[in-house]
């Protein structure tokens, strides 16, 4: 490599902050952007610009938002279950956390079936819309249930020693009597 | 007790201390958000030039695996459907970025926000569109097929630049023993662990309780899938019904087909059934995502154009008599013309096909997007 050209690439790092490759392959995601973009916006520009900066928005500010504060509202609620004592045995917030999730991403996925939305779904295909609601519900009731099993049977292999150390504590006082 | 009463924080920009808004969280989910998107990319491509050959190449489209249409896009659609738990934890996990301060440190900085911003607005755009599509709801102004492969196109760019960009820090939180994991603090281990498994556990929802609808041996654990393989007219889904396309039932006697070529004629139903019949079983494999096979028997289209005398490389046209809705028109390479399991079919299953699936005949060809197996065919125009 030149003087020149070295002094280039020095340049371009100290006013770029990376390498030349970096800004190449900037430039060719762009360019592959911008094939993309007269593509879309061929049509009906003001529609595709509307939803494209709309998803977005309604991921970042109203979505993930709720569902933050929902996980925030339900860690307060199991901090709020806490033992006065030890409180070293709280539940964890994720036998909350999962079930709520799981159904959460069923629903978002599927909810123009489980709330009937689009209306063109039985005068399209001949088949009733019916039962998606019922089946949602049924599924996420399912999954709480699971996760209640899960932390009934945890807790109990979990307290199991201190029982069997109370029952022989109740056999010692028992033999001594 | 005495910690337990609410306290409001005063207004302020938003603080992030929760863990796991980390590298090591983030290349984890990345793992398996990119080949899921880089799937769901490459057999949409499969998908667009099977539907819309740009030129000469529909004479090399091949009629051949006859399920390979039903497997690119059963993938298609289900490793999108799994990208929505993946995406939705992988934008939690780098949310505090969008929060940067101050928002723009360099040109550097600010391109790579600016391509982050296309990537984040485009992958949410392409799922949700995608997904609206396989229930067949579409809310928005403009035409989904070609503005779902534009965006497809920019995701990609901006995806493949993401990596690039990204590239050290991935290399460095690859595994649990990366360099840069080593780095954080050791007590998020088990947090992640469980976020990557709830993470595992939604996707894992989402494709058990939909694939079915194109891997039929999960099809007993369908519950949202739009579709059921085993359920429509004759046990067989439709896109659209006879009624939707304004064409009912057609009346036996007044049917009709041409043959246009360099000898062109015209059949009556009777005389279309009259002519040799072959069975074939092949799937319908819907761009929505679901398919299932099924026994057609019918008349071979290589027959048809034998007898009009059409040239060995011809294309065909076939010509729909349905009244509403798109793909009333669609065409044939010759590999598909002359293949022997495509048929004119005029039965379904040992029955004859119901007006939802096309009566008095449809096209059924090998490898094929259900979208251009047209029903309620009328004419076929023989393309020099």
């Amino acid at each position: 490599m030149n003087h020149s050209a070295r002094g280039f690439v020095t340049g371009l790092r100290s006013r770029y902050g990376a390498s030349p490759l970096h800004l190449l392959l900037v430039l060719a995601s762009f360019v592959l952007a911008g094939y993309a973009g007269i593509r879309l916006l061929k049509g009906d520009t003001l529609g595709v610009v509307i939803w494209f900066v709309g998803a977005a928005l309604l991921h970042d500010l109203v979505l993930l938002p709720f569902y933050s504060v929902t996980d925030r509202a339900a860690q307060w609620l199991c901090r709020g279950s806490r033992e006065p004592g030890g409180g070293t045995h709280r539940p964890s917030v994720n036998y909350l956390r999962v079930p709520t999730f799981v159904a959460g991403v069923l629903f978002l996925v599927w909810w123009p079936l489980i709330l009937r939305q689009g209306g063109r779904y039985t005068a399209d295909t001949g088949l009733s819309a019916d039962g998606f609601l019922a089946r949602w519900l049924l599924v996420t009731a399912g999954l709480f249930l699971a996760s209640a099993l899960v932390l009934i049977v945890r807790t109990w292999l979990r307290l199991r020693p201190e029982r069997k150390e109370i029952r022989a504590r109740a056999r010692a006082r028992g033999a001594t009597k | 007790m005495g910690n337990m009463k609410l306290r409001f924080p005063p207004p302020r920009p938003p603080v992030f201390k929760g863990g796991l808004h980390d590298a090591r969280t983030a290349t984890s989910i990345g793992r398996w958000l990119g080949p899921a998107f880089a799937v769901c990319f490459v057999t949409g491509l499969v998908s667009h030039f099977m539907q819309h050959p740009p030129g000469s190449l529909i004479d090399h489209i091949p009629s051949r695996p006859s399920w390979g249409y039903r497997l690119t896009q059963g993938l298609h659609v289900a490793s999108g459907t799994a990208a929505i738990p993946l995406l939705l934890a992988k934008l939690w996990t780098v949310y505090p970025r969008l929060f940067e301060w101050p928002p723009l440190r360099s040109v550097r900085h600010a391109v790579e926000r600016l391509s982050v911003a296309l990537l984040v607005a485009g992958a949410v755009f392409e799922l949700a569109t995608g997904l609206l599509n396989t229930v067949q709801w579409y809310p928005w102004p403009f035409s989904f097929v070609p503005v779902h492969y534009a965006v497809a196109w920019l995701v990609t760019g901006a995806l493949v630049l993401h990596i690039a960009v990204k590239a050290p820090e991935i290399r460095a939180h690859w595994s649990r023993r990366s360099p840069g994991t080593l780095t954080l603090p050791a007590q998020d281990g088990p947090d992640r662990r469980s976020l990557l498994a709830a993470v595992g556990a939604a996707v894992g929802a989402v494709t058990l309780t939909t694939v079915g609808q194109s891997f039929t041996p999960l099809k007993d654990f369908i519950l949202f899938a739009p579709r059921h393989p085993d359920r429509g007219p004759q046990s067989l889904p439709v896109n659209r019904t006879a009624a939707a396309a304004g064409v009912g039932r057609i009346a036996d006697e007044e049917y009709r087909l041409t043959v246009a070529g360099p000898r062109p004629y015209t059949l009556t139903l009777d005389e279309l059934r009259a002519l040799p019949q072959h069975e074939v079983e092949l799937p319908i494999a819907c761009v929505e995502g679901w398919s299932a096979s099924a026994h057609w028997t019918g008349v071979r289209v290589v027959d048809l154009l034998d007898r009009t005398g059409a040239p060995p490389h011809a294309r065909v046209r076939v010509v729909s008599l349905q009244l509403r809705g798109g793909y009333r028109v669609s065409e044939m390479g010759h590999e598909h013309a002359r293949d022997p399991l495509t048929l004119l079919a005029l039965r379904l299953n040992g029955e004859e096909l119901d007006p939802d699936h096309g009566y008095p005949a449809r096209l059924i060809a090998p490898n094929r997007p259900g979208v251009l197996q047209t029903k309620w065919v009328g004419r076929l125009e023989v393309l020099s």
